[in-house]
Formats: structure tokens, C-alpha cells, sequence
């Protein structure tokens, strides 16, 4: 009996250190090829000379912005998107069956009329009860529908509007005011290749905010959001400016992504029920563009674009990354059949074998590996030592990669503020291994077993507002 | 116990290597947090040179710290006054900056080990023709691998008269990561100078639908109205990319005469040749097309119906008095287009 | 008494040019370096005339034009647009919307001075006409 524990115990330990090794290794991976790319990039251009460069040539961009119950908010949101530096855009609000008074503040705030406006229901959404705009900006267009979720709302926003790339915009993030003209760069510089560029989203707590401009950054002074920044940092700077590298960015984030209209509309626009939609467009386009043998562009540029607050309690963090990793699993079930496909490439390895090791795989094997070594180290199967060297091992690799990221945050970008700032962040590297990674992976269970009993609940989150969109 | 000490080596390694590498970063960035304020600094001081220039309508006062004009700032800085002010007061910022020799000093910046730096110098240099400009880009152009600093050089060859050769631009379209749009404007410069050029390249065999798009857009540009010819030829290609483009470079030409052949392409397979023979008709025959490009107004594509409703709209009183009237058409779907149009574009016209 | 200017750029260095240009042309300036802070001088303050900038922080230049021009204490303060927005469109909707000018960077300085100046002494030229014409005599009139 002893012996089967033994073997069984025996089996699982190498397991864990076996997806251990191949996490860091893909950690490794990452964290070079992100250098390179960064290395190649070169300093990004000052915004002026952005300008100077780019406003004869650019073309024009429509700003989609879905909005649900946001009357506190959303002219001054408005306002401040129609302040940004890029020389033909329109700003679309679609408010989405909003129970309060947002289409009421928005056309008073705007002295909105109701028109009409010529446009092809290709995209499927819940009906569209008016559209309003300004008589004096006439950049400014106000779509009023039934409710129906973000993706429902992102859909009537693409059939309406007219510029052939469009931006989706969470109404609560706020915007570099040269984002667009910074993110409209690779659709510049390879027109006919490029479908879809997301760019860097930055943690927005603790920095000054006012009316929708940042004013000055700092680093947040709480707990929760420190780690998150550390996080957001590994995210965006290392893993997506890697897989950018390699044309396999699966997922750009919803709070900013600037998309080629006709090739969003070839795939249907974004698919209506689903968690992650944001996701679940980008391995879609995948999808279809290598189905039809179409050469093809996703790419991410590493200059922050987009602020956003990150959840301050441990609840909504919680509920936040139980509901990524819904998204995750099921766009994974949704196109799993791109997997290891040599059809799809490299996104088939790369893209969804990331996915699976490390959102599918390791958390399992984390969590398991949580539970079973103090157990085994107690009982005395396992050496102590052998436990805790383990442990230090892999929060030593943890550190390293942390500090990488960081490290490519300081040689190119530097938009941490002070010295002291970089200390700060240094310790919360540490601090991350002991709690909170394990966290994280116990969410991702959640999530898991959330995703594996279909839970109802989804249709009421969507109505929440924006933390849950 | 061997692969224990192993284990427990890696860690610490690890961990002392992370601390070791970031304590470096922090110190460097003590340093460069002084380096920068002292570059901002400097930067001031420039920016304060040149206003001064700028409001010395007399010519008295003296800038003449050799040092500060020696700065690898003073091009993008010299950038930011000519997007703000022309006329008189750049010539005075110009010329003065002759005077104490910023434009050999821009010259030499192109060689600056800071892409950024060579990139504004070479942008700089398009307010300081001469042969010595015209020859250093021209060797920042065969020297450079990045693209964007190349197409940037043949931007400035342009402005300062000394035009690329047409094969040398094309090559860029052919190469990884090209702007075109970017170039475009370089090809118009060299319809415009270089049109035989220009026209030479079109007829060699072999070049691609990009390139023949590109250049017959660009012909556009020419002001030549020899080049009808060469574009109306080009609205029987089998590549709707290239029946657009002509189309494009027809609009810009906005001669009479095109507008028969321009007509014939409202009927055109592909929605966007339909689309930009609308823009092109606006451009070139007034009013005369006016009912057939409302016979657009039932396109199965909007963006069609949207352009020719925008078209009749443009075309004043007649255009607009045909969307009326078509606003009461049996088919369904051009009065609806029609009345739509009508209401989105400021007129009354929405049916009840 | 000088007329007083109201300048809104989010430009350092447009201001210093402006304020040092229209001060040497004998005006007094005031400088705004944001939307919002444009709005609120123009509104609580008289200013003769209005320098704007379209691509500002907080609240862009169109949307001040259009506060401006829906309030009817300042409906009538004249505006110049002076920015780096060159489409039609966008020159179309401010002059429609009421702003009395539209100049593009790069401008010549000189020339924006000239319109100013010209924009302020019609506006008193007006007034002054009508003024006279309310000093006349009535049957003058009739």
C-alpha cells in the first residue's frame, strides 16, 4: 500500500517539475524574444514628431465605445476622447440599454439630435432603437439599443461606423492622447498585411487623473494593485511583445485594440455570449485568415496606450480572474481544433500550447503541487530539504523573470517614474511568490471548475457595467 | 545530497542575479535621471535661442554659443518652430541658423549612433537645400537600413529639388515594412518634376499590381493632362487595385474629358472602383453624371449608396433636387437611401 | 485701454510666441493651457477675442466653440481657430458652428495679427455705427 502512495506521489512530483520546467522555460523564451523585438523597435518617437510624420497620411479611425450605465462618467469620457491627437476620427458611444440616465446626460452634455444613418446590419446585435449626433461635432455619433453585452454593443458599433479600422474603448479607460496615432503605426507600415494592433494597457491607480488625462504617474499605494502592475508589466512587455514577435498575439486586450473593419466583418464581428469576446476575436481572425491562406499581421507595440483601474479588493480581483480564465478555456474549447494543427502554424504550437500549459495545465499542476509536497514533506516521504529547495527554485525563476520584465521596462520605455519607484517595484517581485502566484493559480481553478459546470451566471455579469464587461 | 546543493545554488543564483541586475538598473537610472535634466536643460536653453531669433525683427540680438548649436537636440527642436510658424519669421530662424552653421552640423547629425537623432537631422535638412544637403541624404539613403529613415530622406530629396530616382523609390514598395502611404507623396513630388520618369518605369514589363497602382495614383499628382491617356488605359485592367488607383489619379486630374470613361466604371464589378468612379465624377463633370450616379443610390454595397447620395448632395441645387425626387422612387431601397441620406446630411427629406 | 486676448494652446511654445507677438502688436494676453480652463476664463471674464486651439487636454477646442456659442453671454466673443487640424471637414464645422476665423500650423504670425486687429476694430467700427445711428435724430431715420 506504502509503495503505491510512494510510486503514485512519486509520478505526480515529476509532473510538477516536469510543467515547471517547461513554464520556465516558455518564461525564458519570452522574456528574449521580447528583447529583441524591443532592441529592434528603438525609442519610441516623441508625440509632436508623431504628428508631424503621420497626420497627412493616416487613415480614418472610428472610436468604439460601449457604455452601461455610465452617466457619472461618460461625458466626461467623451470629452476627453475627443481630445486626442490623431487628425480623422469619429467617437461612436453605443449605449446598451443603459437602465440609468446615460443617453439622457450625453444629450443634453452634447445638444445631440436624432438623425438617421445609412448602414448594413453585418454584424448581428440586438436591435438599434436611434442613432443621435451633434449638429456642431460632427464627430461625435450616439447609438442608443436594446441591451444585449459588450459584443452585442461592439457589433452595432462596427455596422455604424464608417472608417475602415475602429478602435474598441472600455468607457473607463483612459487614453494616452496619442494612442491612436502611435497604434495606427504597423497598419502604416504594412497596409495590406496588418488586421489588428493592441498596444500596452498600464495600471492607472495611484497616478493623478483628471477629466479622463492623466496628470501625473505614480505607482499605486495599495497591496493589490502594486502586484498587479508587476503583472500587467510581465503580461504586455514580455509575453505579447514575444508572441507579436512570432505573429501568434492571441488576445488584445478589450480596454484598447485597434482592428481592420473589413476583416472583422469577414469573421462575423465579435461573437455574441461569450466571455472573453476580446479574445475570442483575435483567434478567430487567426482562424479564418489562415484558413483562407491569407498573409497576415496581429502586432502589438510595447508604448503604453491605455490606462485602466485595477480592482483594489481581493473579491473583485477574484471575481476579475475567474472570469479571465472562463474566456481563456472556453475561446480554447471554441477553436480547439487549431491546437497543435500544422494547418494554423505557429499559432496552433505556440499560441494555444502556451494556453495549455499554462492556463489549462498548470494551475492544476500548481495547486496540486501546493497541496501534495508539505503533505509528502510532513509525512516524511519527501525530504524536507528537497521541499524547500524546490520552493526556492521556483521563486528564485519567478524573481528572474519579474525583474526581467521590469528591466525591459526600465532600458526602453522608463515610464516608472523614480528610482525609488523601480526599488518599490523590485520588492514586490519578491513579494510575489509568497501568496500571491498561489492565489492566482487557485483562481484559475475556480475559474476552471466555474467554466466546467457552465455557470448561469454569466448573462447577469454582462449587465453589471464595466468591471464585468 | 549533491543535487540538493545543485538546487539550492540555482536559486540563489537566481536570486542574487535578479537583485544584482536590478540594483544596477536603479543605480543607472539615478544617473540618467540627472543626465536627463541636464539634457532638458539644454533643450530650454535652445528652444530659448530660437524664440529669440524669432521675435528679433531687428537682427541685433547675438546667438552665438557655438556649443548649444552643436546639440543633437536642435533639429527637433528646430522641427517644432517650423510646424508652428511660416513666412517671415522662419526664413529669419532659418536663415540665421545658416549663419552659425546648424545646417553642416545637421548634416553631420545624420551619422548620430541615435536612430532618432538621424531621423529629425534628416527631416530637418528638407528647410536647407543645397548640393552638400542633396549629397549627404543621398548617402544616408544607400547607408541606412531602416526603412522609414530611407522613405523620410527621399521625402526631403523632394522638398529641396534634388529628385530620387523612380527605381530607387520603387524599391522601397518591394521591401519588408514599407510605408506606401508614406512614399505616395514622394511619387507625387516626382509626377510632378519627373513625370517622363515616372512614366518610363510604368511601361516596364513585369512590375507589380502594387507598384503600377502606386505610380498611377501618383500620376495624378502631374498636372499634366498628357497623362489621360495612360490612366484611361489603365481603367481596363483586370486588377480592380489598379482600376481604383487610376481612378484615384484621375479625381486628382479633374479634367472633363475623363469623364465618359470615368462613367463607365459606375458600372463596375467591384464596389470599390464604383466608389472612387463616384469620387472621380465629382471631381471632373460637375453635375453632368448626375442620374447615373443616382441609379447608384440602390448599390448592394453602403459605402456605394453612401458616396453617390454625398455626390448628388455636392453637386448643389440639381444634385439635390434628384435626391428629392428619388426620395418618392417605387424601389423601395433607393428612396429609403435617398431620404436617409437626405436627413443624415443636414437636409430635410426623412420620410415620416 | 488695450484689448485683452484670451490665448488657449496646450503649446509652450505657441504661447510664449503668441504672447510675446501680440503684446509687441499692443494687446493684453491671458493664457489658458486647457479646454476646460479656456472655457471657464472666457466665460467669467471679457475678453475682446479668442486665440483656440483644437487638440488640447480636458475639453477640445470644437467643444469649447460649441459651449461657447450655445451660452449667450458668450455667444458673441469672437473666436480664431489656429491649429494643427487641416480637413475640410474640420475647418467646415468650426466656421459653421460660429468661429469668425480658421488659420493652420504652421501660420504666419504676422498675418494672425492682422486678423485679430482687423476683427477687433470692425467690431467697434460696428458699434460705434450703431451707436450713431442711435444718437440720430428720428426722422433721419425714417
Amino acid at each position: 500500500m506504502m509503495d503505491v502512495i510512494l510510486t503514485v506521489s512519486k509520478f505526480i512530483g515529476l509532473m510538477v517539475i516536469v510543467t515547471g520546467v517547461v513554464q520556465y522555460t516558455n518564461y525564458f523564451t519570452q522574456l528574449v524574444l521580447a528583447t529583441i523585438q524591443l532592441m529592434s523597435s528603438g525609442k519610441a518617437a516623441r508625440p509632436d514628431a508623431l504628428w508631424r510624420r503621420y497626420s497627412d497620411t493616416v487613415p480614418p479611425i472610428a472610436i468604439l465605445v460601449p457604455a452601461f450605465n455610465e452617466e457619472k462618467t461618460i461625458v466626461e469620457s467623451l470629452s476627453s476622447l475627443m481630445a486626442m491627437q490623431y487628425p480623422n476620427y469619429e467617437v461612436v458611444i453605443i449605449n446598451d440599454g443603459s437602465s440609468d440616465g446615460t443617453l439622457d446626460v450625453l444629450i443634453k452634455a452634447f445638444g445631440l439630435k436624432k438623425t438617421s444613418r445609412l448602414y448594413s446590419p453585418l454584424a448581428p446585435h440586438e436591435p438599434i432603437r436611434a442613432i443621435y449626433r451633434s449638429p456642431h461635432q460632427k464627430r461625435i455619433v450616439v447609438i442608443d439599443k436594446a441591451n444585449g453585452g459588450k459584443s452585442d454593443a461592439l457589433n452595432a458599433g462596427i455596422n455604424v461606423s464608417r472608417a475602415p479600422l475602429f478602435c474598441c474603448v472600455d468607457a473607463d479607460s483612459v487614453l494616452e492622447p496619442d494612442a491612436l496615432l502611435r497604434t495606427v503605426k504597423p497598419f502604416m507600415e504594412d497596409p495590406e498585411r496588418t488586421v489588428a494592433v493592441g498596444g500596452t494597457v498600464r495600471i492607472a491607480n495611484g497616478s493623478i487623473i483628471r477629466n479622463g488625462q492623466i496628470l501625473k504617474v505614480q505607482l499605486p499605494k495599495k497591496l493589490l494593485p502594486l502586484l498587479q502592475t508587476v503583472e500587467y508589466l510581465r503580461a504586455f512587455l514580455m509575453t505579447r511583445l514575444a508572441w507579436s514577435q512570432l505573429n501568434t498575439v492571441l488576445i488584445i486586450s478589450g480596454a484598447f485594440g485597434l482592428f481592420r473593419r473589413d476583416a472583422v466583418l469577414q469573421v462575423g464581428g465579435y461573437s455574441l455570449g461569450t466571455v472573453g469576446e476580446d479574445m475570442e476575436l483575435v483567434v478567430k481572425l487567426h482562424r479564418d485568415l489562415r484558413e483562407r491562406k491569407q498573409d497576415y499581421r496581429i502586432k502589438f507595440i510595447p508604448e503604453p496606450v491605455c490606462w485602466t483601474e485595477a480592482p483594489e479588493t481581493l473579491e473583485v480581483l477574484r471575481n476579475q480572474r475567474t472570469r479571465w480564465q472562463r474566456g481563456t478555456l472556453e475561446t480554447f474549447e471554441r477553436h480547439g481544433k487549431m491546437a497543435f494543427n500544422p494547418r494554423y502554424g505557429l499559432v496552433g504550437v505556440i499560441g494555444f500550447g502556451n494556453i495549455l500549459i499554462s492556463d489549462v495545465i498548470g494551475p492544476v499542476v500548481d495547486a496540486i503541487g501546493y497541496i501534495l509536497f508539505p503533505i509528502l514533506a510532513i509525512t516524511g516521504t519527501l525530504p524536507l530539504d528537497y521541499f524547500l529547495a524546490y520552493v526556492a527554485v521556483t521563486s528564485g525563476f519567478g524573481l528572474a523573470i519579474s525583474v526581467g520584465s521590469l528591466a525591459l521596462e526600465e532600458a526602453q520605455l522608463r515610464r516608472v517614474p523614480k528610482a525609488s519607484d523601480l526599488a518599490l517595484l523590485t520588492g514586490i517581485c519578491i513579494l510575489e511568490n509568497l501568496g500571491y502566484r498561489q492565489l492566482n493559480s487557485l483562481w484559475r481553478i475556480r475559474g476552471g471548475l466555474q467554466y466546467l459546470q457552465k455557470s448561469q451566471s454569466w448573462g447577469v455579469m454582462t449587465r453589471k457595467g464595466f468591471t464585468s464587461y | 545530497m549533491n543535487s540538493l546543493i545543485l538546487i539550492w545554488q540555482v536559486a540563489c543564483f537566481l536570486a542574487g542575479a535578479s537583485l544584482v541586475w536590478m540594483l544596477t538598473l536603479i543605480a543607472l537610472r539615478l544617473i540618467r535621471t540627472r543626465r536627463e535634466a541636464i539634457l532638458q536643460k539644454r533643450r530650454d536653453k535652445i528652444t530659448d535661442a530660437m524664440s529669440r531669433i524669432l521675435w528679433d525683427e531687428t537682427g541685433a540680438a547675438v546667438i552665438d554659443n557655438k556649443r548649444l548649436w552643436k546639440s543633437q537636440m536642435v533639429p527637433e527642436v528646430f522641427l517644432g518652430f517650423v510646424a508652428l510658424v511660416r513666412g517671415e519669421e522662419r526664413e529669419r530662424l532659418i536663415d540665421r541658423l545658416i549663419g552659425n552653421d546648424v545646417d553642416d552640423q545637421f548634416r553631420r547629425l545624420l551619422h548620430h549612433r541615435r536612430k532618432s537623432v538621424r531621423f529629425a537631422a534628416v527631416e530637418a535638412l528638407a528647410y536647407f537645400p543645397g548640393l552638400s544637403t542633396a549629397r549627404s541624404v543621398d548617402a544616408l539613403i544607400e547607408n541606412t537600413k531602416a526603412a522609414d529613415i530611407r522613405i523620410a530622406g527621399m521625402r526631403t530629396l523632394v522638398s529641396i529639388g534634388s529628385y530620387p530616382l523612380v527605381p530607387d523609390v520603387m524599391a522601397e514598395l518591394s521591401r519588408p515594412n514599407a510605408s506606401a502611404r508614406r512614399l505616395q507623396s514622394v511619387l507625387s513630388g516626382l509626377a510632378l518634376h519627373r513625370l517622363q520618369d515616372l512614366l518610363e518605369y510604368l511601361q516596364r514589363p513585369g512590375i507589380s499590381d502594387t507598384e503600377r497602382a502606386c505610380l498611377l495614383e501618383a500620376l495624378g499628382a502631374s498636372t499634366d493632362y498628357s497623362v489621360l491617356a495612360t490612366l484611361q488605359a489603365a481603367l481596363q485592367d483586370e486588377a480592380p487595385t489598379i482600376r481604383a488607383a487610376a481612378l484615384e489619379g484621375l479625381a486628382d486630374l479633374a479634367h472633363p474629358d475623363a469623364a465618359p470613361a470615368i462613367a463607365a466604371c459606375l458600372r463596375d464589378s467591384d464596389w470599390n472602383v464604383r466608389a472612387a468612379a463616384i469620387r472621380a465624377l465629382r471631381e471632373s463633370a460637375g453635375y453632368a453624371y448626375a442620374s447615373e450616379i443616382s441609379a447608384l443610390l440602390s448599390d448592394p454595397v453602403w459605402l456605394v449608396q453612401f458616396e453617390s447620395a454625398q455626390a448628388l448632395v455636392d453637386m448643389g441645387a440639381p444634385g439635390r433636387n434628384l435626391l428629392e425626387s428619388s426620395t418618392r422612387d417605387p424601389d423601395e431601397s433607393v428612396s429609403r437611401t435617398a431620404s436617409l441620406a437626405l436627413a443624415e446630411l443636414g437636409f430635410a427629406g426623412e420620410r415620416p | 485701454m488695450p484689448a485683452k486676448i484670451l490665448v488657449a494652446d496646450d503649446d509652450r511654445l505657441l504661447r510664449g510666441l503668441l504672447q510675446h507677438k501680440l503684446a509687441a502688436a499692443g494687446f493684453e494676453v491671458d493664457i489658458a493651457e486647457d479646454g476646460g480652463t479656456a472655457y471657464q476664463l472666457a466665460s467669467t471674464m471679457q475678453y475682446a477675442l479668442l486665440v483656440l486651439d483644437a487638440m488640447m487636454p480636458v475639453m477640445d477646442g470644437f467643444e469649447v466653440l460649441r459651449r461657447l456659442k450655445d451660452n449667450p453671454y458668450t455667444a458673441r466673443l469672437p473666436v480664431v481657430m489656429l491649429t494643427a487640424r487641416r480637413g475640410e471637414q474640420d475647418v467646415m464645422d468650426a466656421l459653421e458652428q460660429g468661429a469668425s476665423e480658421y488659420l493652420t500650423k504652421p501660420f504666419i504670425p504676422d498675418e494672425l495679427v492682422l486678423r485679430i486687429r482687423k476683427r477687433i476694430e470692425d467690431d467697434q467700427a460696428r458699434e460705434l455705427y450703431a451707436q450713431t445711428q442711435r444718437n440720430l435724430p428720428n426722422e433721419r431715420i425714417a
